[in-house]
């Protein structure tokens, strides 16, 4: 009966209607007795920002609530609203150059309003172009594009350089991969949850302020800029919000579960509630993950020229197997 | 390679090779482009006689180089030609050959991997748009909102096609997250009353900048009879033929191929006749008979050709399906499409086979749906294309269908199998 709330949930969000507040915690109460908890979920203008299957993100969090029985309610910001509905969690996704002036505009209204729930205790997941578009600024060969700040980072999109495209694994930060550690080993791959993977598709190149803290490092890829060896950004508000700006899509959250547990235990704890995750079956998660470190160990051994003898010996990913 | 080497010799090879050619046809767009292109070869041979044509897929400028070569005939007789062409390649082109006609299908989102994005390839068809020759006709789909906006920079001569909305249109509604389109004068998004297929519709600026115009050439799907029938409708009257590639895709590409041939003086009559029965593309809604089943191919490149195969699975519940991911370059290296693409339809087959190199994100596709909430499927992961095909074979009873859906090289080693078992035609050369 779970699968029949996912269903209509993600449904829902696919269709890409008005949200129906309280539809989805009454639907997950019928089928599992009360809801532990309802947490609220605000996706960010998929009306302009949603071309790298982002949607699946915002179905990841949905599926891993409801199968411990946590209610989701999603809602969406599209163009021309006028407010940033309360949320315990809001996402925004990737999009073209031009579709970013739109949502830029848009935030010059709104950002103010995001950025003081965000202050608040809620938390963010923000890809790509939303990663750019909510740092303090995009710099593009016409102009400066302000942005609300909300993300400690600056992008520079004036360069001729060719874009970052592949597929690219980082070093999941230390509290993210201890979180997964036990997923992942149930799952009979051990030391899995130590990467986030994903595929990056951007041209512009991200600079951290000096006292912000990156995501992760960069194992196989570019990342933030293919220079300082970061990705993504992170900021950890008093309020106990966790936000989360990066690169990676494809989309990021379903083929990482510990990333998508750590912003719904982020979540839950915005809305006050005082639920331990409990694990579930992540065989297919994980085999998705590392379907994607494979194709990497492949690339990377041919453009290093390893020999093939070697190659058993050296993962381009983790570095040397058994150290 | 014959082509490689002449453009090294002499880098006007394409222009002076094209000269006897009279009329050129280019075919470029995302999805329909080797259908498009065989029905407008159908076109040419029954008005012009035979064409010069390129192989399917062969469509960078060195394979054009390379045909324009090898098939070059005797020069001092006019022959017809169409080519289907890379959506890069095609403003080139364009200014080498000076063609009578260019064809635009579509533009959605794929390979983002390789065009980084949709407006890359919407710059550089505009550049082209302005420059074109005054004797050169484009004819493009209404239905594309950027198609549309694309065209308000064209001053030459150009014609519309489209699905016949003034028509009770039988589509089933796309729920496929279309790729976000804004108005290009104010940045508005686009509102849509109707949708065909991902973005393709009948959409309007909030501030009626832009607007979606009645196509020249309308097409439908008649299936109310034994045969499907496309029918085709200008203002000069209707025509209706039979057709086997009874999809919305199709509909678009016989319209698009009925536009090109009344831009190029021929009468509805005429291209109903050139088109009666007109297969698709080789491996595109192709079917093959293996022990009793019937094995259908159809390739799934991009959310928008898996919403128009949704609406096909939709008619023929019972069949197996099995779903084809690989990721090398010509597939497009990301897959995350497949979140975007509306998949329930096909996973609520009977049995679900899911195959490829990427078999398992399909696999986690499904697990987080919207997943039809039937009892008693079956669900398959065998990432090995052969083995995957049999599994999907052995489960059909006699006289059932397998549906396949596969991306462009599980499609093409899928096909080659089917080859090897002799069941399978090798394709035309």
């Amino acid at each position: 009966m779970t699968a029949a709330v996912r269903e209509r949930v993600g449904a829902e969000v696919v269709a890409g209607r008005e949200p129906t507040a309280g539809r989805d915690a009454d639907a997950a109460s019928g089928a599992r007795g009360a809801p532990v908890a309802t947490i609220r979920v605000v996706q960010l203008f998929p009306d302009l920002l949603n071309v790298y299957g982002d949607g699946g993100n915002v179905r990841a969090l949905v599926a891993r609530s409801n199968a411990r029985g946590i209610a989701v309610q999603v809602g969406e910001v599209r163009f021309g609203h006028r407010s940033i509905p309360p949320a315990d969690l809001y996402l925004i996704g990737g999009g073209q150059d031009r579709e970013q002036v739109t949502v830029a505009s848009e935030l010059s209204r709104l950002g103010a309003e995001l950025s003081g729930r965000l202050e608040a205790g809620a938390s963010l997941l923000a890809v790509c172009g939303g990663y750019q578009n909510l740092g303090r600024s995009i710099r593009t060969r016409e102009s400066t594009i302000a942005g609300p700040g909300i993300l400690p980072v600056v992008t520079d999109a004036t360069g001729d350089a060719p874009r970052f495209v592949g597929p690219i694994a980082v070093r999941s930060p230390t509290w993210i991969a201890f979180a997964g550690a036990s997923s992942a080993a149930r799952a009979g791959m051990p030391g899995a949850s130590r990467t986030v993977v994903g595929f990056e598709n951007h041209g512009g190149r991200t600079y951290l302020d000096a006292t912000a803290e990156p995501f992760a490092w960069v194992d196989v890829g570019f990342g933030n800029n293919g220079e300082d060896g970061w990705e993504g950004v992170v900021v950890r508000h008093s309020g106990g919000g966790l936000l989360i700006g990066t690169y990676l899509h494809g989309p990021m959250l379903p083929r990482n579960p510990h990333v998508a547990d750590a912003l719904i235990d982020a979540a839950l704890r915005h809305a006050k509630v005082d639920v331990a995750l409990e694990p579930l079956d992540d065989r297919l998660e994980w085999e998705a993950h590392e379907t994607y470190l494979r194709r990497l160990r492949t690339q990377e051994h041919a453009r290093r020229r390893i020999p093939r003898w070697a190659r058993r010996y050296v993962d381009p990913v983790r570095g040397l197997i058994g150290f | 390679m014959p082509g490689l080497i002449a453009e090294r010799v002499d880098p006007k090879v394409v222009a002076e090779r094209a000269r006897n050619l009279d009329p050129i046809v280019l075919v470029a767009g995302t999805n329909g482009k080797t259908t498009t292109t065989s029905f407008v070869a159908r076109l040419l041979r029954a008005r012009f006689g035979p064409p010069v044509i390129n192989a399917s897929g062969a469509n960078l400028h060195q394979a054009v180089a390379t045909t324009l070569i090898l098939k070059r005939g005797d020069p001092r007789r006019r022959r017809p030609a169409v080519f289907e062409v890379d959506e890069l390649v095609l403003p080139r082109l364009a200014t080498e050959v000076r063609p009578s006609v260019i064809v635009l299908t579509n533009l959605f989102r794929d390979q983002l991997d390789r065009y980084g994005e949709v407006d890359v390839v919407v710059r550089r068809w505009r550049g082209m748009a302005a420059t074109l020759a005054s004797t050169t006709t484009l004819v493009y789909c209404a239905d594309d909102p950027r198609l549309e906006m694309l065209a308000r920079s064209v001053s030459g001569r150009t014609m519309t096609f489209g699905l016949d909305w003034s028509e009770h249109v039988n589509l089933r509604e796309s729920t496929t997250a279309a790729d976000p389109v804004a108005c290009i004068v104010c940045g508005a998004p686009l509102r849509f009353s109707a949708r065909s297929i991902a973005h393709l519709g009948r959409f309007a600026c909030p501030d009626g900048h832009v607007v979606a115009k009645t196509p020249d050439i309308a097409g439908r799907l008649d299936d109310s009879g034994e045969t499907p029938c496309i029918v085709l409708r200008s203002s000069l009257g209707t025509a209706s033929f039979p057709t086997p590639v009874a999809s919305t895709g199709g509909v678009y590409d016989a319209a698009a191929a009925a536009a090109v041939g009344v831009a190029l003086g021929m009468s509805l009559a005429e291209i109903a006749a050139a088109l009666d029965l007109a297969p698709g593309a080789f491996g595109r809604h192709e079917t093959i008979e293996v022990h009793g089943r019937r094995v259908h191919l159809t390739l799934g490149k991009n959310p928008a050709s898996l919403a128009d195969l949704a609406v096909f699975a939709s008619r023929d519940p019972a069949a197996t399906v099995l779903l084809a991911l690989n990721d090398a370059a010509p597939d497009g290296r990301d897959v995350s499409w497949i979140w975007d693409a509306d998949l329930a339809p096909l996973f609520a087959a009977p049995t679900v086979v899911l195959s490829g190199s990427r078999a398992s994100d399909l696999a986690l596709r499904l697990k987080y749906g919207p997943t039809p909430t039937a009892t008693g499927r079956t669900i398959i992961l065998e990432p090995d294309l052969g083995l995957a095909l049999d599994r999907a074979i052995g489960a059909a009873e006699v006289g059932d269908r397998v549906l396949v859906v596969a991306t462009y090289t599980a499609l093409l080693r899928l096909r080659a199998r089917l080859e090897r078992r002799g069941v399978a035609a090798r394709p035309p050369t």
